[in-house]
């Protein structure tokens, strides 16, 4: 009902496409998205994979509601094990593309192998086909969204860019041109594979049991809750809003994280991108449309998303909106994470500035700066050297304490020395540092509980982490803020039985661990799940941070309550009571 | 008469009207299946939203030899046990929004399901001259 | 006394319509949440209020002449 029930298997060695039937039973216990994705990677890789090998898989993920007409219903979980860190890694994509695989007929596609020559994949119903990708191999990926669709016309297509094919752990899948699949490498997992795109039209349709009825209650929902005054912030200023939220707070990256506040903030606040706002722009399904579709002269993209501002802009010293704008749609051309990659250029900068090593930029440089992304993609002049992220020039160069990663994936926009939860959200994100496994600053840095303290946090984090794993599961988009009980009103009316938040918070926990399962298989453990060592020394400069540091008690005190709520031992390793509680 | 407008700067491409559509008249989530057709991509010179959408010309209620497709109280009207597949009402539709169907087609109704969906007013329903 | 009102993002209809405006409050002293009623703005919606750019609890007194920020809730990230 919710499911079609069938998974495409692509084998690029052999160049064949079978069809099987979706593990029902791992459905029951994962959802679908985030679960059922890691479920599937967890049992079939083997412990140890080399990420760019053709035994890593890529994995692309509906849920049960993707397709139909339930609010916020229409991204798709891109998963597979990380190049980045090592770890297992799930991201989460926009637009329009997982709706036409599901009336294509399938629940999923699981990618293995590795093709000889440079191919697309091309999805039309019953029909698979890999195609030559030779001529596209080299360029970015709207110039091959745009050639794609000149040859199968409206297809929704996922496509790397230059910096997929060069294998950057830092390079991402993109969609529609500005919709990403962006952390931990996942666009080099296409490019190891030699898969440069991957397209698909579905012209099938969903059934729902009394769809009437469900259209209507769906409807009731929409109006009283997605689009109530608590969501609506996304459609009239989308993630931009947040600039000066985090300003306020003092948890604005600034200069590689050596400041939380901004000077120039107010020129890359939400008003700036609004006066160069030419359409909003929604997801499949989505009454939000949180995206802002942005045209100066002489640049335009669908952004910039707060994080792109707050590790381009501010955390590289960069108050200019237009050339923001424009490193934002080189690096979605291109297929450049813009967390990562400003990140990288920001750690640059300071250690330019710093005599360790002269890459040739320092913080405020929009020259250097623009020419950074296509350096970076080809591996040219420094961009080889800055190509492979943070923690792989730090160990280069030097630098080590204020590379701003964890476990090789570079830090978010939320400066955790002002928010302590975010923090030790970062250490104990699954991918590596994260802001979309459990986000903090609503009830803390911009809430009520007091930012610069371990307590209560790790209960905070670890609740935050089973939603929003649910969450991804079921497939809702981060941007609704919804209940449990309100995820389980809207599954229950597709999945075809009741399912209470009580079950939906069960799958949370189990999908989280499982996650954890992986990671302990591939050696990590608490040792891995700490913070650059900047958190703990340095304390910020300015505003209302200023002089603020964590001390390293402080995130000792939180981990260590972390691991114990969460079943776990003190190493950071699930108990065996844990696992079966969970049937893991 | 009152038919759809479409007010292509307010539309942000959700294709909610789509899966209201096909939901309401077919009884399925299929965007394909919809009696109108919106779409917003970026093509090589930036944003385009288009919309198609019925405006009750009533071409297709001329055309229709065997008078499948009326006007009954300001709305069009299919019948499917009259209907002979004969195509001649897809092919003259001048905005190509009728459904061609194995049995039968599929044609505006003017239900309103598409414009109550709407998250931002995009759809609107006024009178056409006609 | 006279204050100016910025009411952000979704909850700028509780204004008149743009998101910054003037406003005159019958008393010589009033406290954000007096303030809040006033305009009819539901707390739930409310991440947090600024006052001169600082954010303040919701029993801060105004005196005249601040620039009062309302900010909404934000899901995501």
């Amino acid at each position: 009902m919710a499911y079609t029930g069938k998974v495409l298997r692509v084998n690029l060695n052999t160049g064949s496409a079978k069809t099987e039937e979706l593990n029902k039973q791992w459905a029951d216990e994962y959802l679908g998205g985030k679960g059922l994705a890691i479920k599937y990677l967890y049992e079939e890789l083997q412990p140890g994979v080399d990420p760019w090998s053709e035994d890593n898989k890529l994995i692309l993920m509906t849920g049960p509601l993707t397709g139909t007409i339930a609010p916020n219903s229409g991204k798709l979980a891109v998963a597979a094990k990380s190049p980045a860190t090592g770890t297992i890694l799930d991201c989460s994509i926009g637009g329009h593309f997982a709706p036409q695989l599901k009336y294509a007929g399938y629940d999923a596609v699981i990618i293995e192998g590795k093709a000889k020559m440079p191919v697309y994949l091309y999805i039309e119903d019953d029909k698979v086909e890999l195609r030559s990708a030779e001529a596209l191999w080299g360029q970015g990926a709207h110039e091959t969204e745009h050639t794609i669709a000149e040859s199968l016309g409206d297809v929704v297509t996922l496509a790397i860019g230059q910096a997929g094919e060069n294998l950057l752990p830092i390079a991402c899948i993109s969609s529609e041109l500005y919709r990403q699949a962006g952390r931990g490498g996942i666009g080099s997992v296409m490019g190891s594979k030699n898969l440069k795109a991957i397209s698909v039209r579905g012209t099938g349709g969903l059934d729902a049991p009394d769809i009437r009825k469900v259209s209507t209650a769906l409807n009731k929902i929409k109006k009283e809750d997605t689009m109530d005054d608590e969501n609506m912030w996304a459609y009239s200023d989308g993630t931009p809003m947040i600039v000066e939220l985090s300003q306020e707070a003092g948890i604005l990256p600034t200069r590689n994280f050596q400041d939380g506040s901004f000077e120039g903030y107010k020129k890359i606040d939400s008003e700036a991108v609004k006066g160069v706002l030419k359409a909003k722009k929604a997801c499949f399904a989505c009454p939000l449309a949180c995206g802002n579709y942005v045209e100066t002269g002489k640049t335009m993209v669908e952004g910039p998303e707060y994080e792109t501002i707050a590790l381009c802009s501010s955390n590289c010293g960069i108050d200019d909106l237009e050339a923001l704008i424009e490193f934002n749609r080189l690096c979605d051309d291109y297929c450049l994470d813009t967390i990562s990659a400003g990140s990288t250029v920001a750690f640059a900068m300071e250690l330019t500035e710093k005599g360790i090593h002269d890459f040739g930029i320092r913080f405020g440089d929009v020259e250097k700066f623009l020419q950074m992304p296509g350096l970076m993609s080809r591996r040219e002049g420094v961009g080889a050297d800055l190509a492979d992220g943070v923690a792989a020039v730090a160990e280069k160069y030097g630098g080590e304490d204020f590379a701003m990663h964890v476990k090789k994936l570079e830090i978010p926009g939320y400066e955790p020395r002002g928010s302590f939860g975010m923090g030790l959200a970062y250490g104990t994100a699954d991918r590596g540092a994260c802001h979309l496994r459990a986000w903090p600053p609503p009830l803390e840095a911009f809430g009520d509980m007091d930012p610069f303290t371990s307590e209560g946090k790790a209960e905070m984090v670890v609740e935050m982490q089973d939603d929003n794993a649910v969450k991804f599961s079921a497939i809702f988009c981060d941007f609704w803020a919804l209940s449990t009980e309100r995820m389980a009103e809207v599954l229950s009316l597709f999945i075809g039985r009741e399912i209470t938040a009580d079950e939906l918070t069960e799958i949370g926990e189990r999908v989280y661990n499982l996650s954890r399962l992986f990671n302990e298989r591939e050696g990590f453990d608490r040792k891995d799940d700490y913070l650059p060592k900047r958190i703990y020394n340095d304390k910020l400069l300015s505003g209302k941070t200023e002089g603020k540091l964590m001390p390293l008690e402080e995130y000792e005190k939180m981990l260590s309550e972390y691991y114990k709520i969460r079943g776990w031992d003190e190493d950071g390793k699930i108990t065996e009571a844990k696992k079966k509680e969970l049937g893991l | 008469m009152k038919a759809l407008i479409f007010h292509a700067e307010k539309c942000v491409g959700c294709k909610l009207c789509h899966l209201a559509c096909s939901a309401q008249n077919e009884q399925v989530f299929n965007p394909t299946l919809a009696r109108l057709v919106i779409t917003s991509c970026f093509d090589r010179d930036g944003l385009v939203t288009e919309g198609r959408v019925c405006d009750l010309c009533q071409k297709c209620v001329e055309a229709c030899p065997v008078d499948a497709i009326t006007v009954k109280n300001g709305r069009l009207s299919f019948s499917e046990e009259l209907c002979t597949d004969c195509s001649l009402c897809v092919d003259i539709c001048p905005n190509d929004v009728i459904v061609d169907k194995d049995r039968g087609i599929g044609v505006c109704v003017q239900c309103r399901t598409c414009a109550n969906w709407c998250p931002t007013e995009a759809l609107t329903f006024e009178e056409v001259s006609k | 006394m006279r204050i100016t009102i910025k009411l952000r993002g979704p909850l700028s209809k509780y204004g008149p319509g743009e998101e910054k405006f003037e406003y005159n409050i019958n008393s010589s002293s009033c406290t954000i949440e007096e303030l809040l009623n006033m305009l009819n703005v539901p707390t739930s919606p409310v991440l947090f209020v600024t006052v001169d750019g600082n954010k303040v609890k919701m029993d801060t007194e105004l005196r005249g002449g601040e620039i009062v920020t309302v900010y909404p809730k934000v899901a995501g990230g």
